[in-house]
C-alpha cells in the first residue's frame, strides 16, 4: 500500500540537504540552535496555553503545523529542557516516563525538586500530551520501534485520562503516531478493536478531531490488510465530520478513492482524488502523498478513457515518481498492447508495491478499446484480418466480438458486415451537437458551486464577537438619535430662516 | 460427552463427501454446526483451541463443496462468509488448507456468473500476489479479462470444453457462465444488426 506516511525519510532527506545549506550561509554554534528550539518550544507552551483558555483550536492547529520543522532539530539535550520547563517536578508522570525512555536520570534536576517540591502546580494537559507526542516523534525519527511501541502504550493510557475539548487537535495526532507506531511493528490487526472502541468514544465526545483522524486510521488499518469491503462497510456507515482538518480530510478521500477505484466506481473515486491532491498541503512535506495520489490518479483516469494531462509528469516533484506510470500512459494512448504488457512485465514490482497493480491489470481491456477507435478513426472501412493483426488478437473471430463490444459500448461509431468480414465506420459527428459539451459545463459548475459552498462553510466567525458588534451598534444608535434630534433643531432653525428670505 | 460423539461424526461427514454421497452430506451438516457453535468454534476466536479450529474448518470446507454439488449459490455463499474468518487466521491453523484456494476461485466464478464485478474485483484485490500462480483462480481471473474486452469466443470454449475446466465443481459453475455468456453474445449481436 502507498502509504503517504512511507515515504517520508525521503523528503527529509532532501530537507536536511536545505537546512545544510542554510547552515553554511550562517554557521550557528550548537548551543545557539538549542537555545533556539527550546525558545520555540516553549513560544508553542504559550499558543497552547492561549488556546486552552481562549477556547481557541486554531492556536493548537499552529502548534501542530510547527510539528514537522521541529521534527529534525529534536535531540535528547533539548528534550530534556523541554521536560524541565513543561513539568514542575521530574517526578511527575509525565516527566519520569519521559525521561526514562530518555535513557536520562532525573538527577540533572533535583534542585528544582526541592524548590517546587512543596507545592504541586497542575501541568496544563495541552502541554503534557505536547511534550509526549515531541517524543512520540523523537523515538520514531530514531527508528526504535520496540522502545517506541512501549512508550506509545504509555503515552495513550495518559492521554486516554484527560477528557478535554481543548486537547482534540493534539489527541488526534497522538493517536497518529501510536497507529502509525503499530503498523511498523505489524501489530494491524491487534489494533483494530481498540481504534474503533476510541472512535466510538470520539463520537459521543463531538471530538470532531479525534474522530476524523480515527476514521482514516481504521480506512488505512483495513486497506493494509486489503479488507476493502469492512472499509467500505466503515464509510458507508461512519460519517466522516466536514469541519476536521483539511489535511486529514485529504487522506481520507484518499483512502475512499482508493476503494472506489477497487469497486469500478471511477467516476466517484476520481473526485475523491481531486478532492485529495486539492485539500493535501503543496509542500515538500507532503510529497510522499502527493506522489501516491497522482499515481492512483493517473490509472483512474486511464480507467475511465481519458489520458492524464502530460504537464503532471513533469513537475520536479512527481518526475522520478511518476516515470513508470508515465510509460503505462504511453502505451494506453497509442493501443498497443505488447508494449503495454512489456510496460507491466517492466515495472511489475514497482506497481505492486504502490498496490495499484491490480488496477492496472484492468488496463488491459482499455489498451485493446483505444486500438480499435484508433483504428476506426484512421480507417472507414477495415478487414476484421486487420484488426486482429494490428491488436495481436489470436483470432478474427474474437476481432469480430471484440469490436461488438466496443460498439455496444459506444466506444466507436461502426458498424460490422459479418459477411465479408470488415468494420465500417461511421462519419464522425459534430461534437457541438452532442450531449458532451453539456455534459463538461455540468462538471464546471458543479465544482464552481462546491467551491463556494465550501468557502462560506470554511468562514470563521470568532467568540462573543457579535456581543461586541452589538454594543457597537447600540452606540451607532444613540449616535443617530442624537444626530436626528440634532437635524430636527436644525431643519426648524432652517424653516425659520427660509420664512424669512420670503 | 459431546466431543467424542462430535470426532465420529466429523469421521462420518468426511467419509460421506469422500463417497459423493451429498445427500447424505447435507443431512449431517446442520446438527454438526450446532455442535460447533456448542463447543465455541464456529467463529473462530485467537483463544479457541487450533486444534478444534482446523476440524471445524474442513467441516465448513465440506459443507461448501457439497452446496456446490446440490447446486445451491446461497449456502455455498454462507459457507464461504462462515470460512473466511477462518482464511485471515490462516498462519495459525494447523494443518493448511487443501481447498481454501479452490474454495476462493469457485466463489469469483460465481460473482462473476451473477455478474458482481464489483465484488468480484474487492474479493481479487485480497489475493494480489496469487491471482496469476494459482491454477484454481487464474481461472476466473483470465475468464474475467476475457469478458471485458469482449473475446466470448474464448470464455465460450473455456467454459464449455471439460478439458479446460481445472475441476468438476468449476464445471457446474461455468454451467451458469456459459447461460450468461450466451445472453450477453445474443444482445450484442442483436444490438449491432438492428
Amino acid at each position: 500500500m502507498p502509504a503517504p506516511e512511507t515515504q517520508e525519510p525521503k523528503v527529509d532527506i532532501k530537507d536536511e540537504k536545505m537546512t545544510d545549506a542554510e547552515t553554511v550561509q550562517k554557521p550557528k554554534s550548537p548551543e545557539e540552535i538549542t537555545a533556539l528550539v527550546l525558545n520555540d518550544i516553549k513560544q508553542n507552551f504559550g499558543f497552547l496555553d492561549k488556546a486552552a483558555v481562549n477556547f481557541e483550536p486554531r492556536f493548537s492547529m499552529r502548534v501542530l503545523r510547527g510539528l514537522g520543522n521541529l521534527r529534525r532539530r529534536l535531540t535528547p539535550d533539548i528534550l530534556v529542557s523541554t521536560v524541565d520547563a513543561a513539568y514542575p517536578s521530574p517526578s511527575h508522570k509525565s516527566a519520569a516516563l519521559i525521561l526514562k525512555y530518555l535513557g536520562k536520570e532525573a538527577s540533572t534536576m533535583e534542585i528544582d525538586e526541592s524548590l517546587s517540591g512543596s507545592s504541586t502546580p497542575v501541568v496544563l494537559p495541552e502541554i503534557d500530551i505536547y511534550v509526549l507526542v515531541l517524543l512520540q516523534v523523537y523515538l520514531l525519527d530514531q527508528g526504535d520501534l520496540v522502545k517506541l511501541n512501549s512508550f506509545n502504550d504509555e503515552a495513550i493510557t495518559i492521554l486516554r485520562g484527560y477528557n478535554r475539548r481543548t486537547l482534540d487537535a493534539l489527541a488526534a495526532k497522538m493517536w497518529f503516531y501510536y497507529a502509525y507506531g503499530k503498523e511498523l511493528n505489524k501489530q494491524v490487526v491487534e489494533l483494530r478493536p481498540l481504534l474503533l472502541a476510541v472512535l466510538r468514544t470520539s463520537t459521543l465526545r463531538h471530538d470532531t478531531e479525534t474522530r476524523a483522524m480515527l476514521t482514516t486510521l481504521l480506512l488505512r488499518n483495513y486497506l493494509h490488510t486489503q479488507a476493502i469491503s469492512q472499509a467500505h462497510q466503515l464509510v458507508l456507515k461512519a460519517d466522516f465530520p466536514e469541519s476536521a482538518a483539511t489535511s486529514v480530510v485529504a487522506r481520507y478521500l484518499y483512502y475512499v478513492g482508493r476503494i472506489k477505484a477497487i469497486q469500478l466506481d471511477y467516476s466517484a473515486a476520481n473526485e475523491s482524488l481531486i478532492g485529495a491532491i486539492r485539500k493535501a498541503p503543496q509542500t515538500s512535506y507532503a510529497a510522499g502523498f502527493l506522489q501516491a495520489a497522482h499515481k492512483l490518479k493517473v490509472i483512474i483516469e486511464l480507467l475511465m478513457g481519458d489520458i492524464p494531462e502530460r504537464s503532471w509528469f513533469r513537475e520536479p516533484m512527481y518526475e522520478k515518481a511518476l516515470s513508470p506510470y508515465m510509460d503505462l500512459v504511453k502505451a494506453v494512448r497509442i493501443g498497443e498492447v505488447p508494449q503495454f504488457s512489456e510496460t507491466i512485465e517492466k515495472y511489475g514490482a514497482v506497481f505492486k508495491k504502490d498496490g495499484t497493480y491490480m488496477l492496472i491489470l484492468r488496463l488491459r481491456q482499455n489498451v485493446i478499446k483505444t486500438g480499435i477507435r484508433m483504428m476506426s478513426l484512421s480507417y472507414s472501412k477495415i478487414s476484421l484480418r486487420d484488426i486482429c493483426i494490428r491488436l495481436h488478437l489470436d483470432s478474427e473471430e474474437s476481432a469480430e466480438y471484440i469490436v461488438a463490444k466496443a460498439i455496444r459500448d459506444g466506444v466507436i461509431e461502426a458498424t460490422i458486415d459479418h459477411e465479408k468480414g470488415f468494420m465500417q465506420s461511421k462519419e464522425i459527428l459534430d461534437i457541438y451537437s452532442t450531449q458532451e459539451p453539456n455534459m463538461a459545463f455540468h462538471e464546471r459548475i458543479k465544482f464552481c458551486i462546491s467551491l463556494h459552498n465550501e468557502s462560506v462553510k470554511a468562514m470563521r466567525y470568532p467568540m462573543n464577537q457579535h456581543r461586541v458588534e452589538l454594543k457597537n451598534v447600540e452606540e451607532a444608535r444613540e449616535r443617530e438619535k442624537e444626530l436626528a434630534s440634532e437635524i430636527q433643531e436644525g431643519d426648524m432653525e432652517d424653516d425659520d430662516g427660509d420664512f424669512d428670505g420670503l | 460427552m459431546p466431543q467424542k460423539t462430535f470426532e465420529t461424526r466429523a469421521r462420518e461427514l468426511a467419509s460421506a463427501f469422500a463417497a459423493k454421497d451429498y445427500e447424505r452430506c447435507s443431512h449431517l451438516l446442520p446438527p454438526l454446526k450446532v455442535t460447533l457453535s456448542q463447543l465455541n468454534i464456529l467463529v473462530p476466536l485467537l483463544s479457541s483451541e487450533l486444534e478444534l479450529l482446523a476440524v471445524a474448518r474442513d467441516i465448513l470446507e465440506i459443507g461448501a463443496l457439497t452446496a456446490i454439488f446440490l447446486r445451491d449459490d446461497l449456502l455455498f455463499s454462507r459457507y464461504i462468509a462462515q470460512l473466511s474468518p477462518f482464511y485471515a487466521m490462516k498462519d495459525k491453523i494447523q494443518p493448511p488448507s487443501l481447498n481454501e484456494k479452490k474454495l476462493i476461485a469457485l466463489r469469483l466464478l460465481l460473482l462473476l456468473s451473477k455478474n458482481d464485478i464489483a465484488e468480484f474485483h474487492t474479493e481479487l484485490e485480497t489475493l494480489e500476489d496469487e491471482a496469476d500462480k494459482d491454477i484454481y483462480i487464474r481461472y476466473p481471473v483470465t475468464l474475467e479479462r476475457w469478458l471485458m474486452e469482449g473475446s466470448y469466443d474464448k470464455v465460450w470454449k473455456a467454459t464449455t470444453q471439460r478439458s479446460e475446466v481445472p475441476t468438476e465443481e468449476f464445471a457446474i459453475f461455468a454451467d451458469v457462465s456459459v447461460q450468461t455468456v450466451q445472453v450477453m453474445a445474443d444482445e450484442l449481436l442483436v444490438t449491432i444488426s438492428v
